[in-house]
């Protein structure tokens, strides 16, 4: 990813010449090199994959539409603002509409033809849940007020009675341990690999 | 983030630096250098983005772990739960993501922290800030905000910002650009913040102006002997330039298209000393624009740059200014005096052109 970015990394002063042909195809590029972490960027804001997706594929097309030339330089940031814009939108529409905020995921999930698809997810869902529970009780708060609750670290901080930083170490600790022993880990070998 | 080079464990390390990014780009998620940094982390090595992915895979599903109820039975707090459908239970949890936002927006909770946005080389960023009003900024500007319940503070620490006050007489918006202050109710002006100057333009309404060293406040008007005043305001059209120095405030008209045409990515600059024209400029360029001796600097420039054509601009001054542009290094552009002339040749070459 990194190679083809150097145009743009050059600033103004290289991009300038940039002819509208070598401007789409660098737009494809960027979209091609950033796609992944797009969608990924916007999966978080969204909690959906499927419309990271779609969300992606917007902004790459409102990209390509934008006729501002002083955009030549700084077309990757561009690109993850448009597409911050887009879910923000979305996510205000959303609250509107009252929309679920994890509707792809459940629906995935509720889907009764699938079920062998559902029992593998609920394991997965259940093993989760008890890495929760494994976790220690301000570990686990704070991740479910972050994570549940939509509450700012900030606001966390306030209501635990614990300093930002100490919010952070907990959400990381605890994104950390679920992820170590999803992959099979023991919570003991987990807890000792950590400690180190 | 600060891995040490050496680790026993990467893997580990990867994935902490891995959720780190995610809890912050969660919280901070339209600020673009915190995205630029991301990204560049993330092109390190394919092992981090994958480190990124899998983490964020644990990210969504605990989010749906925790909002659902077990298939099994689970022990302690969560036991209640189980009493809703997994639909009802959804809801729930999407009804509390709701109005955690409504809370947010209407009435925002940053009482003690301070709130910093800031922007890399050559991007803007906009942002909408807890009570409505809207800000935004030029290229390499930093801001902090401290709102509470009497007062809506926002401090320029460096750069230039152009702000869109939400009316609220209850809660005077305050900037601050050193000891500067301008006082906006129901406003729009823009505020760019130099080493030796502060310049505020307004676009709609009325700044009140302050400057917290008490000699500041003698308004030096252009056309009239305005007597001294504790406190200074402009109105649209007008113009205050804050010398930091000797703490003056000079107030003259100007168009307020000029100061804010950044916002479109373009520079505009009437009748300004050429270092400050190139303090700005180096907000837009990656590499850094340097005056070979200090009298360049008290040249008088006016004229249009495109903030992503700073190359045409070099060309030009090259023509207008006794100087030549000489490349130092990938890193550097330094502007040297040509032998034969001085500055201040040069400055009849500002106003007409024709005596060259």
């Amino acid at each position: 990813m990194a190679v083809r970015d150097a145009k743009q990394d050059l600033g103004g002063v290289e991009a300038a010449a940039v002819s509208d042909v070598e401007r789409e195809r660098s737009i494809a590029s960027l979209f091609r090199d950033h796609n992944r972490a797009l969608v990924s960027f916007l999966t978080l804001r969204l909690q959906s994959v499927q419309e990271a997706k779609e969300v992606a594929q917007e902004a790459y097309v409102r990209l390509l539409q934008l006729d501002r030339p002083e955009v030549h330089s700084f077309l990757r940031a561009y690109l993850f603002r448009i597409a911050s814009n887009i879910a923000v939108d979305r996510l205000r529409r959303r609250g509107t509409e009252r929309r679920a905020a994890q509707a792809e995921v459940f629906d995935e999930l509720d889907d009764v033809h699938e079920p062998e698809r559902i029992s593998i997810a609920s394991e997965q869902l259940d093993l989760v849940r008890r890495c929760l529970e494994e976790l220690p009780a301000n570990c686990r708060d704070a991740f479910l007020l972050h994570r549940i609750e939509g509450m700012s670290v900030e606001a966390i901080a306030a209501r635990m009675n614990i300093s930002s930083r100490m919010v952070y170490l907990h959400l990381d600790r605890a994104l950390v341990y679920c992820r170590l022993r999803s992959d099979g880990a023991s919570a003991e070998q987990v807890r000792q690999r950590m400690k180190r | 983030m600060n891995a040490p080079v050496q680790s026993d464990d990467p893997e580990l390390e990867r994935l902490q630096a891995a959720a780190q990014w995610l809890v912050r780009l969660g919280e901070a998620g339209d600020d673009e250098a915190l995205i630029a940094e991301w990204l560049s982390w993330c092109e390190a090595t394919p092992e981090n983005f994958d480190a990124f992915e899998r983490i964020e895979q644990t990210w969504q599903l605990a989010g749906v772990a925790a909002a659902r109820p077990a298939t099994q039975p689970q022990p302690v707090h969560r036991r209640g739960w189980r009493r809703y459908s997994a639909r009802s239970m959804m809801r729930f949890a999407a009804g509390l993501a709701v109005v955690a936002v409504g809370v947010f927006l209407l009435q925002p909770q940053w009482p003690q922290g301070a709130q910093t946005l800031s922007t890399p080389v050559a991007i803007h960023g906009s942002s909408q800030l807890p009570d409505g009003s809207r800000v935004e900024l030029g290229a390499r500007s930093r801001i902090s905000t401290h709102f509470d319940e009497g007062m809506r503070r926002v401090v320029i620490e460096s750069g230039e910002a152009y702000f869109e006050v939400a009316h609220d007489k209850s809660r005077p918006f305050v900037v601050q650009a050193g000891a500067l202050t301008v006082t906006a109710v129901g406003t729009a002006f823009n505020v760019r913040r130099g080493e030796e100057q502060v310049v505020v333009t307004v676009s709609e309404g009325r700044v009140r102006l302050a400057s917290k060293e008490a000699r500041a406040i003698t308004p030096v008007r252009h056309n009239s002997h305005a007597p001294a005043a504790t406190a200074l305001e402009a109105g649209v059209g007008e113009q205050a330039v804050y010398s930091v120095q000797d703490g003056r405030i000079d107030l003259a008209s100007a168009d307020p298209a000029v100061a804010t045409a950044w916002r479109g990515g373009v520079l505009k600059f009437v009748h300004e000393p050429l270092h400050e024209v190139v303090a700005n400029l180096n907000r837009y360029s990656t590499r850094e624009i340097v005056l070979a001796e200090p009298a360049l600097g008290r040249l008088r420039y006016t004229g249009t740059v495109f903030g992503n054509r700073l190359e045409d601009w070099l060309d030009a001054v090259e023509n207008v200014f006794p100087l030549h542009v000489s490349y130092d290094g990938p890193d550097r552009i330094v502007l040297v005096p040509n032998k034969s002339s001085s500055p201040s040749q040069s400055r009849t070459r500002e106003r007409g052109g024709s005596e060259g």
